[in-house]
């Protein structure tokens, strides 16, 4: 009987793509989530007979599958609509009236979130950051991101009638030197022939004519880090990598996840100019010796999905791949892939929960094989270093001060500039530029009113104060302020925003993305949310604020990876830069 | 263990303590009596780090380090009890009860739970939560043997790594994220697993307790004695739990559970279901024991004196044409005792194999295929079994006269024939602990104790002797089989 209904539930076709899924990357088990994406977009969800023929298909077990299945909220058990509407409810979308857009898809719609409209057309889902912060309120439809949530795109979404890919303003007038944009006033340099003919590629080519032990020397010279959040010197990661000799296996992983709400430059970064980031993640392969190139990019970049496999089939088909096999891979909806060893595991087939180092992925990574993980931005870099030289890149960028115990930092960043400034984008400036630089390149506060609050680096980095906007940008100087650079999403409030609220809006979101691994982090972002919740309602009491804090301090260094972390220190960060804020909401403490 | 191990010493907490390079300072700890608060931490199911219980201070490092994730070497100064360390638990543990239910009272975990034990060790702080409680679900039968309560999961992983890694059954699973995640059966799947009640014991809170020890018994009335499980000829060394302080619990049950004990050479930390939960057919009701000594034609209940007097006079007339049926329950002192008794009485006939009546199931982790203890046993006592054919082939051909039924139940060997090949001998008598298909077929019954109220030695199918111990008091009259064959053999003579 079992039997029976097993073979009836994918037609013939369906059974060849869904195995093509088991040859199409090193290991079987690596093509287990773009199956199961697979299944979600025929079948609208993943149903128990789903899970059953996959857990055959790839080898493993039921528990296995579903343990995956329902930690991905790509991946749903009742079936969603055919039209699956999502709005982001990240801080700069929040604060551009994403609540309201929500109201109306629910009003249009007469289902509540999560539901599907009787005729299985419709469904909607509040979204954690899209990635999309300089169309806030941004929505998207299966995926592919729509613009602003307004009531005429809205509308045109129902009526199914496709709207325009957004393009991000990307800023090519206020800066002297930019290295990644240079060349973004050109229209098709998506495609192989324009890139080529801005040079592009002539720095692989230089790059495998190399010695390796040059190519490395030029990057450590370059002072590149790591543009993902962390900072950590690239030369030096691929340093660390085991010789061929002892692992003849290795691999390269892009980390195209960006989910971090106030960042979407790699969006950009990846649709405007993939051959740079393709070209860089060869050159990063040649560095290393690997054979297998990938990039994992988020879920919701389909679009940019698409643009970047296209990108790589041209790239392979002119022959530019040599022996390295590019592979794309798609994640499903959750931030902590943006950790690399939590991609890692996700890339394995199982659900993203960050290992703990050592052994660090360069030394056992993916598949327990020497892995590179590097952000495209990173990545995009490494043409232009290897074609002007380690020298001229580090030039670009600070000098470091060991006394002070500062690191230099090579280059320019690429910044990602939303919430209340008057133009949103892009703005690439060189490390070091005081912050309130990008902010006026960005057209200044909205409404010509003051500024209030900066986060400099993405949710995840403390907030500044309208007196601090004068730091350089730079890894080092903002751990000087308390912050972090962060992956460079810039969020400006203004004098009218309730910093409680944007602190609750952060703490929803960690919470709403940890992994649920470790217990600090689980536990203590739902209880931060909580407290700020109960705060927001007028309930607060006047042991609140030291209570947050002795939370904050209680996850912080006791977690397994960086997302713990912060959920300890965003709300620190708040309380500390802004206490009036929390305060005046707070009946007094008795002495 | 690998040969390269490289000794060193260890500081922890102010006591130079040996180590070897590479071990885990939990480890360390834990072998040498220092208890460092856990719950994911498990010997036999890794180290995932998840709970951030196990929280130590190192001396040079920025912050407090797991333990279960801290390698050891020469010279590292540890301690597990610093003011550091011990706020570094206690905030943990806060996080593992912020959502927990606290309903302790009805819980049968209390008074062996990791967060009450550690609560009381080292937090008794006052509570700071001014929320909800996340809610999930409760009295799930997640199969045969084992309730799941969400509610009170801790989230450590054990018992998923369990499944996955040890019965290699899958039949648990982590599912959903971040607070909204729990531990549930796996769709489509139940837990039953052989080995499915190995997740209670690994299990550090009460998410997963035991259905059969359910509301049953306080664990704090529980007496605990070291003993080995009589189910299979593996001998898992048990722990029997027994209840005779308060005997209006647990519905007259003495015993209450039994729970395996770890031994690296046998069993690990496990048990199967089969050998935890069919302690009712030796140590249970105790309805139906044997309690009276008896001779049933005619049938009089007798002192011990008068029945062994009666039988020695016969087994001495008939010890040729004697045979004794007995099983692998016996223990090594009840064979040696059988051997000198046979010889006295010139009994060379024994029949003891493992039929299909003590067969079953075998597999790779503990389960043998003999389901009793100690067939091992009499082979080192110098027994050898004929089958049970030439048994019943004797029997009818009248060239046995006599048959000394010890501790077998042969209506479960021969079935329906049973009854009219007994009734081919002129004398039977019937030892042991419990009634079974045998009790009304003999012409003497003699009560013996059950292993949980004797000592002895098992031979295990290794050839491991193990030892257990009396847990509980003999049952009305009931005497150990050997000290009965002794005082028959004194009585030959």
């Amino acid at each position: 009987m079992t039997t029976q209904a097993k073979e009836t539930i994918f037609t013939l076709e369906q059974e060849r793509a869904l195995a093509k899924w088991t040859t199409y990357y090193p290991y079987p088990i690596m093509g287990l989530l773009e199956a199961m994406r697979q299944v979600q977009e025929w079948h609208l969800c993943i149903r128990p007979d789903d899970e059953e023929y996959l857990a055959r298909l790839f080898k493993t077990e039921r528990n296995h599958v579903h343990n995956v299945a329902t930690f991905f909220p790509s991946f749903t058990e009742k079936p969603a609509g055919r039209k699956r509407l999502g709005v982001c409810h990240g801080l700069s979308c929040a604060m551009a009236g994403a609540g309201k857009a929500c109201d109306s898809l629910k009003e249009r719609l007469k289902v509540s979130e999560g539901e599907t409209t009787p005729d299985g057309e419709f469904s909607w889902e509040e979204l954690e950051c899209i990635g999309a912060c300089d169309q806030a309120p941004a929505f998207q439809v299966n995926d592919v991101l729509q613009g602003p949530a307004t009531a005429e795109n809205l509308d045109a979404a129902l009526r199914g009638q496709p709207l325009p890919r957004p393009q991000a303003r990307v800023d090519l007038a206020s800066a002297t030197t930019r290295v990644l944009t240079q060349h973004f006033a050109e229209p098709k340099l998506h495609e192989l022939a324009t890139y080529r003919s801005l040079g592009g590629y002539e720095a692989l080519a230089k790059a495998r004519k190399m010695k390796l032990e040059d190519l490395a020397a030029e990057v450590k010279k370059s002072n590149l880090r790591g543009l993902g959040g962390a900072g950590f010197p690239t030369g030096m990661k691929w340093g660390t990598v085991p010789p061929v000799e002892k692992a003849p296996e290795r691999f390269v992983v892009c980390n195209y996840d960006e989910s971090e709400p106030g960042c979407f430059k790699d969006r950009v970064l990846g649709e405007r100019a993939p051959h740079q980031l393709i070209e860089g993640l060869l050159i990063a392969c040649h560095a290393i010796s690997a054979k297998w190139g990938f990039i994992f990019i988020r879920g919701e970049y389909a679009a940019q999905a698409k643009i970047v496999q296209a990108a790589i089939d041209e790239a392979e088909q002119a022959g530019l791949c040599g022996d390295v096999k590019v592979r794309l891979m798609r994640g499903a909806g959750a931030y902590i892939c943006g950790l690399d060893t939590a991609l890692l595991e996700t890339m394995e087939g199982k659900r993203a929960w960050p290992r703990q180092p050592p052994p660090f992925p360069t030394v056992v990574g993916l598949m327990g094989k020497p892995t590179v993980v590097n952000n495209v931005e990173t990545l995009s870099m490494l043409p232009h270093i290897v074609k002007n030289g380690g020298d001229w890149f580090a030039k670009l960028g600070v000098e470091g001060n060991p006394e002070k115990r500062f690191n230099p930092s090579g280059g320019t960043g690429v910044y990602s500039v939303s919430g209340d400034v008057e133009k949103p984008g892009i703005y690439e400036f060189q490390m070091g530029t005081p912050l309130r630089r990008i902010i006026e390149a960005a057209g200044g506060i909205k409404g010509g009113r003051m500024l209030k609050c900066v986060i400099p680096g993405g949710t995840s980095t403390p907030p500044l104060t309208a007196a601090e906007v004068e730091v350089p940008m730079d890894f080092d100087s903002l751990r000087g302020v308390g912050s972090f650079l962060g992956a460079g999403g810039i969020i400006v409030l203004d004098e009218t925003r309730d910093l409680i609220e944007a602190a609750h809006n952060i703490e929803r979101f960690l919470t709403h993305e940890s992994c649920g691994q470790c217990t600090p982090c689980r536990e203590g972002s739902e209880w931060t949310t909580r407290i700020l919740e109960r705060i927001l309602r007028g309930g607060g009491v006047a042991t609140d604020m030291t209570n947050l804090q002795r939370i904050g301090e209680n996850i912080a260094g006791r977690v397994i990876c960086a997302l713990g972390d912060t959920v300890g220190m965003v709300v620190r960060g708040f309380m500390k830069k802004f206490p009036e804020e929390f305060k005046r909401r707070l009946p007094e403490a008795k002495s | 263990m690998s040969p390269e191990k490289k000794p060193c010493k260890v500081n922890f907490n102010g006591k130079e303590l040996p180590a070897y390079e590479g071990q885990l300072a939990i480890e360390v700890a834990r072998d040498n009596g220092i208890d460092v608060p856990h719950y994911c931490y498990h010997p036999a199911l890794g180290n995932p780090g998840n709970c951030r219980m196990c929280v130590v201070e190192v001396q040079g490092a920025p912050k407090p380090m797991v333990s279960c994730r801290l390698p050891v070497n020469e010279g590292m100064v540890i301690r597990s009890d610093s003011e550091v360390a011990r706020r570094a638990q206690t905030s943990s543990l806060e996080f593992h009860l912020v959502n927990h239910p606290l309903d302790c009272p009805v819980c049968d975990q209390s008074g062996e739970c990791g967060l009450q034990d550690y609560y009381m060790k080292n937090g008794r702080y006052e509570s700071q939560v001014r929320k909800d409680k996340v809610h999930k679900r409760k009295r799930i039968q997640a199969g045969p043997h084992v309730m799941l309560d969400q509610e009170r999961c801790v989230m450590c992983t054990r018992c998923t790594r369990f499944v996955d890694n040890v019965s290699k059954s899958h039949d648990l699973g982590v599912f959903q994220r971040g607070h909204k995640q729990f531990i549930d059966v796996t769709p489509g799947k139940t837990l039953d697993n052989p080995y499915s009640g190995n997740v209670v014991d690994v299990c550090p809170v009460g998410a997963l307790t035991d259905r059969d020890f359910r509301f049953k018994v306080r664990v704090w009335y529980l007496d605990k004695t070291d003993s080995v499980c009589p189910g299979c000829a593996r001998g898992c060394n048990i722990s029997v739990h027994t209840n005779t302080k308060r005997p209006w619990h647990n519905g007259g049950k003495r015993v209450g559970r039994l729970k395996p004990r770890y031994n690296p050479d046998v069993n690990g930390y496990w048990m199967c279901d089969e050998g935890r939960y069919g302690y009712e057919s030796v140590a249970g009701l105790d309805l139906d024991r044997l309690g009276r000594v008896m001779r049933l034609s005619p049938r009089q209940e007798l002192s011990w004196d008068a029945a062994l007097g009666e039988l020695a006079g016969k087994l001495k007339a008939r010890g040729a044409q004697t045979a004794v049926a007995a099983s692998g329950m016996l223990s090594n002192e009840d064979w040696a005792a059988l051997k000198k008794l046979s010889s006295a009485a010139g009994i060379s006939r024994f029949f003891f194999a493992a039929e299909p009546d003590q067969v079953g199931e075998q597999d790779e982790l503990l389960r043998r295929r003999e389901k009793v203890p100690n067939l091992k046993g009499a082979e080192a006592a110098g027994f050898k079994s004929e089958g049970f054919d030439a048994l019943s082939r004797d029997l009818e051909a009248g060239k046995l006269r006599v048959l000394y039924v010890v501790e077998r139940d042969l209506t479960r060997v021969w079935g329906d024939r049973a009854k009219a090949l007994l009734s081919k001998a002129e004398l039977v008598i019937f030892q042991g602990p419990r009634k079974t298909g045998m009790a009304d077929l003999a012409h003497y019954r003699l009560p013996a104790t059950a292993y949980v109220e004797e000592d002895g030695h098992f031979t295990n199918f290794e050839g491991k002797v193990q030892r257990y111990f009396q847990a509980l008091k003999p049952l009305g009259a009931a005497r150990p089989d050997w000290r009965i064959f002794d005082d028959l053999r004194e009585r030959l003579s």
